[in-house]
């Protein structure tokens, strides 16, 4: 009988002890998942931030379009980087507050994005080569002749030259990807070659003049160009291949309910990325992405002397250094200006080709926490999303002095990268 | 009955090492991430006062030269330069290197110049940060690691030319 009584106790602490243990393991895991999912988005952010370029070799500002805040669609300015979404119509035109979906609440997320994240876009080389095109450099029009210096091919035949050189633009059938042309200036515009753009009579035994390709193409980019208009191309102009632009955003899943970091490679378009099919999902479970914008001039400062902006002292807006009298949309919309090469002024000191670096932050939050888990938590510390940057912790309506908190761990790691084509010797 | 409870004390123990150890490498984790970004952080100051385009303040990071310089801990460090609170750059509404006054960790940093590469106007500089658990009996700790921070500091070198 006694030895019944302890054989039952001890199987009683055991289980107690067995039970503790799996929840201290769980409550382990659910504190190491945001913290590895931030620094895993922040490692995977890096790699593009880090290289972002568009092989534009102009001193100063060097790569002005490595980072995208506008492109000119059809003559109108439209927005690729976002500060905080709001989801009203009025400052984001085209976006809106999502209703409940699935698992996803509703009023959490915009058509383009979760309510106060960010969305960046930037280009990034990743089969980089220039070639020359050439003079008389057409003034512009809807199906100019340009002949380019190309050879890859030449070897065997004009057939399999022609075939390289649409390899190397990214023709995909119908179009070739996003191209950009250079002049000796640093002036710049995009171009795309349609599929029949790729005409015949550039020849391989052009070793005079090397009109090797032949192609007709939109040199006045109607559709597509950058802020504020094309500017005029002088010689020497380069065609800029191997490019490849590409967005982030952060969206909640309208099934599952999850919050993922998406990626779309392509111009964040906000007439189609609403939310659209373009993105994909790269990374669940984050919640947060914010972007600082890192200035190095001093006329860039802002009232506190500081050079980083859209941070939790300072958010870009009409007042700020240099803002006032551009044309729309100006600093209204939070992000950096871009002047673009048609301006025909100096860019403002807040111009986004000033910006030589990046303050990004992700939070990350663990998967829905378990009673035992909860238990051993504490609340105040981790059960909200954190500020981040000028995103501010979203407060509880029903007491407006607290956190609004949730059954999740949360975690915000943030990465300060230089963009290592704006910073020559840095 | 007796080998029941040693198989139990046995379990025990082998969960409560595989937590410290758990905990150990993400303190490792973490303090490795937060080096890096100060060397990052540092890059983009001598890269825009290097370059006379500008004079960040409130950073706390003197002018180059063989120097060794401790981050914030507690929040009320200033700047000697300027006077600016430090923990503005250093802290979660700055760079986020310290999440926290008081926090686990603590960094420091130093700069010396790379004899081999000693040449104008290739001066080539290192930077060492160290980051190891806090010896302040008072703040927080990481879980299982006291206050003698034996065995985990981290250390992250990097160059850069100016």
């Amino acid at each position: 009988m006694v030895s019944l009584l302890l054989l039952v106790i001890v199987l009683i602490v055991a289980m107690t002890m067995l039970f503790q243990m799996r929840a201290f393991a769980e409550r382990q895991q659910s504190f190491m998942l945001p913290r590895q999912t931030a620094r895993r988005a922040a490692e995977y952010l890096s790699y593009y931030f880090a290289g972002a370029s568009d092989l534009n070799f102009i001193t100063s500002p060097p790569n002005p379009n490595a980072l995208i805040m506008y492109y000119n669609l059809n003559g109108v300015p439209t927005r690729a980087s976002y500060n905080n979404l709001t989801g009203i119509a009025a400052d984001e035109p085209g976006n809106a507050v999502l209703a409940a979906s699935g698992l996803r609440p509703a009023n959490t997320s915009t058509r383009f994005g979760d309510i106060g994240t960010d969305i960046i876009t930037m280009v990034t080389p990743f089969d980089p080569s220039r070639y020359q095109i050439f003079a008389p450099f057409p003034s512009g029009n809807a199906a100019a002749d340009v002949w380019v210096n190309f050879r890859v091919g030449c070897a065997t035949s004009d057939a399999v030259n022609q075939t390289k050189f649409q390899e190397a633009t990214g023709f995909d059938g119908t179009q070739s990807a996003l191209l950009m042309l250079v002049d000796k200036r640093g002036s710049w515009t995009y171009v795309r070659i349609p599929s029949a753009g790729y005409v015949p009579g550039g020849l391989c035994t052009d070793v005079t003049s090397y009109k090797n390709i032949h192609v007709q193409v939109d040199t006045t980019s109607a559709t597509l160009a950058p802020p504020n208009g094309v500017p005029v191309l002088l010689d020497p102009v380069y065609l800029v291949t191997g490019l490849q632009v590409i967005s982030f955003r952060v969206l909640t899943d309208d099934v599952d309910g999850l919050p993922k970091l998406q990626q779309k490679l392509g111009l964040f378009d906000p007439t189609a990325d609403n939310p659209g099919t373009s993105f994909t999902n790269v990374m669940e479970n984050v919640e947060d992405l914010q972007v600082a914008y890192m200035y190095s001039q001093e006329a860039a400062k802002g009232a506190t002397g500081n050079l980083v902006w859209n941070t939790a002292s300072q958010t870009i807006n009409s007042t700020a250094a240099g803002c006032g009298g551009l044309p729309a949309p100006g600093c209204d919309t939070h992000v950096p200006f871009q002047a673009g090469p048609n301006f025909g002024a100096l860019p403002p000191a807040l111009d986004i080709s000033n910006v030589i670096g990046v303050r990004f932050s992700i939070t990350a939050r663990s998967p829905l926490l378990s009673l035992a888990v909860r238990q051993m938590t504490t609340t105040a510390n981790q059960h909200f999303r954190p500020a981040s940057e000028d995103h501010a912790v979203t407060m509880d309506t029903a007491n407006p002095t607290s956190p609004l908190y949730d059954q999740f761990d949360h975690y915000r790691a943030t990465a300060t990268l230089m963009l290592r084509n704006r910073i020559p010797r840095g | 009955m007796t080998i029941m409870a040693l198989v139990l004390v046995g379990i025990l123990q082998m969960f409560s090492v595989s937590l410290i150890i758990n905990k150990g490498a993400a303190a490792r984790t973490q303090m490795l991430f937060k080096c890096q970004q100060v060397v990052e952080n540092i890059r983009w100051y001598y890269y825009v006062t290097g370059h006379s385009l500008a004079t960040p303040t409130g950073t706390g990071i003197p002018a180059l030269g063989a120097v060794t310089v401790d981050l914030p801990y507690d929040g009320t460090e200033t700047d000697p330069a300027d006077g600016n609170l430090l923990w503005t750059f250093w802290g979660p509404n700055g760079a986020n290197v310290m999440e926290a006054p008081n926090g686990p960790y603590q960094i420091r940093y130093v700069i010396q110049q790379d004899p081999a590469q000693a040449v104008a106007p290739n001066v080539v500089w290192v930077i060492t940060v160290s980051a190891v658990p806090t010896n302040v009996a008072t703040a927080t700790h990481y879980f299982g690691i006291g206050t003698t921070s034996s065995g985990k500091r981290v250390d992250y070198v990097a160059q850069f030319t100016q």
